[in-house]
């Protein structure tokens, strides 16, 4: 950032694009490689669509096939090989498809789907093919959102890269201040939580059932925290340089309903499957069991999309199957609850299917319930935090609940304060944070 | 003809980055590496707790005493970090070849048989269950992967964040943290452990009787017989390959020295040392440690002082000068 806004304004683009490439390897340099394949294939056939009448679809589809053939190749194949496997040892056939042995690129699943953004903007006519390759290049690879989004699309992004980076105070007070929050809340509270629960997820088998009862509920913030303050250093960093991110959350544990949660949660990628795959499969046009049906192939797809593992789809279906009924609920009646009864409601919910989504395998999930079931005021707790941190623990996330309510944050406009705000908040995060070498959750999608 | 510049220069400037990004980083850790002072220059226990009380100086210590060479003797030592810094003037010898435990099986000398050969094998208490067990030396020439726990060290690139803020003005900062953390929530690097009203600090993995590098863990004497049967079959090679004589020495856990909270030491070394199938002597670090009337371990490092070290580099100095004769 530093060199960004000393260099002169025609150097700060390429510049950009530098510190994004080096940014992506310092993961592992030879991926690389497999984003400018993307990039190269989306920035031709974005043009083919633009300049073809005849074979428009054609070029939309071999970009579609490239991204998604990259996405299965490197996320999916070991999953349907496996599952192929057991078929196959089923039906005592010698044939097993050998499972490939590779790192998955970082944030894949992000980068692809922007990309494929793009191109189906191009072909729905709402985008214009990009003629500069470096600003195409840097909608694809822009560091701050590369690895874990927000998921942008290209009539979002791509007229801000195509300005003129500047240096503007009032946008380094504001990024600095989103970055405070975001690393608040993943070393303060998302790491800390951590400490809790990944002992007990971890080993479910010498657990109980009054852990897993509170590991569930720090899990949930765990999760929130850790997702959404990566989004808010992402937003931060890109604000820094003039660039607004799309907004990821939302405080969607106070959401009173199921779909309002889906309205405020990883809103990008929510956004993302209803543009380009609940709308073109017919949404809610086609009556009341499309409309559900529709629901239910979207969510499936969206826990497929998490992870190549049976428990991400079980969680995708049950907040499928969640909103069929909250929709079918809403239209045979009229009797509402407070919103409060509610708000909780959602949240107790969604952090139990949370279990799904943090366990490894759907037997871990059955025994986390039954430990669940057989709950117990006597069980003993690990002794990982004391009283203190304990209470502080539950402290912080009523302070997150309190601040997200209150929208504290977005009434600080003077400078002064924002600036102040983020050193006291980078001070806390140092003295009190967790610097336990735990990467993002989200990294690994 | 203008996109084909362009898309010719896309494809330069994209190899230029690739090439500069990949020197860059290694470029960066090597600076990085030799640059930054070292991590463990105020104790390995202190870097992971950064608790205010346990900054000490390792390097500011008794001097080893340096010894005459003796002529003839060629000593072969095999071990670990315990044996850091020693050189050929701290052994009675004429030529030392110091082997560190993973690399042995590529780079052991060819035997001059006109010299009087001696190895001395030297491992921590920690890994002694399973270093004696695998008898990995009886097949020199094959490739040994240590396992994991063998490197407390962090490598390269996690080491980075660490390496970037290791430097002494920095410590304050860390050594408040690591102090308030202590006070608020009582807990600190759960690498380490301090027992109750002492002011030593203990390496976790030694005192926790769930792992096999503790002191305090069950061993039975079917491990013990396997472990003495694997030291026999390494000696037997040796001494094929050349060897005049071969000694081991297992240096113990500061806890099997220092006990923790009352807990009960497994003995280990004794039952290995004092075995009646052992076909080879010892060299009786163990003893020679207990008795001492020193403190012969690094409050806040796991490994000895250098007390400690001399009084194990004198007996085995009195051992190299009688195989000698």
């Amino acid at each position: 950032m530093l060199v960004l806004f000393s260099i002169p304004k025609a150097l700060r683009k390429p510049w950009v694009f530098i510190a994004s490439c080096y940014f992506y390897m310092v993961f592992k340099p030879i991926y690389l490689l497999i984003l400018f394949a993307i990039i190269g294939i989306d920035f031709i056939a974005a043009k083919k669509i633009e300049h073809s009448i005849s074979n428009k679809k054609k070029w939309l589809v071999l970009s579609l096939v490239a991204n998604l053939g990259i996405l299965f190749f490197y996320k999916y194949f070991n999953f349907f090989s496996d599952n192929l496997n057991v078929v196959f040892d089923l039906f005592q056939t010698k044939n097993q498809i050998p499972a490939l042995d590779f790192i998955l690129p970082i944030g894949l699943s992000f980068h692809t789907f922007q990309a494929m953004s793009y191109t189906i903007e191009v072909y729905r006519g709402k985008q214009k093919a990009e003629n500069n390759l470096l600003d195409y290049c840097i909608y694809v690879l822009y560091f701050p959102q590369l690895v874990a989004g927000p998921i942008e699309r290209p009539q979002h992004l791509l007229p801000q890269i195509k300005k003129t980076i500047f240096f503007n105070s009032d946008f380094i007070s504001k990024g600095l201040l989103l970055i405070g929050v975001g690393l608040f809340k993943k070393v303060v509270i998302a790491d800390r939580l951590a400490l809790f629960v990944d002992p007990v997820f971890n080993d479910l088998s010498h657990s109980n059932g009054l852990s897993v009862l509170i590991a569930v509920v720090f899990f949930s913030f765990e999760i929130y925290c850790d997702f959404s303050g990566y989004s808010d250093i992402a937003i931060g960093a890109s604000k820094m340089m003039g660039i607004d991110l799309m907004q990821n959350f939302n405080s969607p544990y106070l959401s009173s309903s199921f779909s309002m949660f889906w309205s405020r949660w990883h809103i990008s990628l929510s956004s993302w499957f209803k543009e380009y795959l609940y709308k073109p499969l017919g949404g809610n046009r086609n009556g009341e069991l499309m409309r559900y049906k529709n629901i239910l192939i979207v969510f499936l797809l969206s826990g497929f999309w998490h992870g190549a593992r049976w428990n991400f789809i079980i969680w995708g279906a049950l907040h499928g199957f969640l909103l069929v009924i909250e929709n079918s609920i809403n239209k045979r009646t009229s009797i509402r609850f407070p919103k409060l009864i509610n708000i909780l409601l959602v949240f107790c919910i969604t952090s139990f299917v949370w279990i799904f989504f943090r366990v490894n395998t759907i037997t871990e999930a059955v025994l986390a319930i039954q430990l669940l079931y057989s709950i117990s005021w006597q069980d003993s707790l690990p002794k990982v935090f004391n009283h203190f941190e304990f209470i502080l623990s539950f402290f912080l996330i009523a302070l997150l609940i309190l601040v997200e309510k209150k929208q504290y944050l977005s009434q600080i406009s003077n400078r002064t304060v924002q600036l102040s705000t983020a050193l006291l908040l980078f001070v806390t995060c140092y003295f009190f944070g967790e610097f336990n070498l735990k990467q993002f959750i989200y990294f690994q999608f | 003809m203008k996109r084909v510049v362009q898309i010719g220069a896309f494809i330069l400037g994209f190899n230029l980055i690739v090439i500069i990004g990949m020197m860059s980083y290694s470029a960066g850790f090597n600076w990085a590496a030799e640059s930054i002072p070292p991590l463990y220059r105020y104790g390995d226990l202190y870097f992971f707790s950064k608790l205010p009380g346990f900054r000490i100086n390792t390097s500011n210590q008794v001097k080893l005493k340096q010894v005459k060479p003796l002529h003839m003797v060629r000593l072969t030592v095999i071990g670990d970090s315990y044996l850091d810094g020693l050189s050929n003037h701290n052994f009675r010898c004429q030529k030392l070849d110091h082997l560190d435990w993973g690399y042995l099986p590529d780079t052991i000398q060819q035997i001059d048989t006109n010299n009087v050969n001696i190895l001395i094998i030297e491992t921590t208490e920690r890994y002694a269950r399973w270093r004696l067990r695998m008898r990995y030396l009886t097949a020199f020439g094959k490739k040994y992967t240590p396992p994991i726990q063998d490197e407390i060290k962090l490598n390269a690139e996690d080491n980075l964040q660490f390496q970037l803020t290791n430097f002494d003005f920095l410590l304050v900062f860390k050594e408040i943290k690591a102090q308030l953390y202590l006070n608020l929530f009582n807990r600190f690097d759960n690498r380490i452990a301090q027992p109750n009203g002492s002011n030593r600090l203990y390496l976790n993995e030694t005192i926790d009787k769930h792992l096999n590098s503790s002191s305090y863990a069950k061993i039975d004497n079917k491990e013990i017989n396997e472990m003495v049967n694997g030291i026999n079959l390494i000696v037997g090679d040796a001494l094929y390959q050349g060897f005049d004589a071969v000694y081991f020495s297992i240096i113990p856990n500061t806890a099997s020295i220092y006990n923790y909270n009352g807990m009960k030491y497994n003995h280990l070394i004794e039952r290995v040392q004092n075995h009646p199938n052992l076909k080879m002597p010892f060299i009786d670090a163990f003893s020679l440690l207990l008795k001492s009337k020193n403190i012969v371990f690094h409050r806040s490092d796991s490994h000895w002082n250098s007390l400690g070290q001399q009084l194990w580099l004198d007996e085995v100095n009195k051992t190299i000068v009688n195989k000698a004769r």
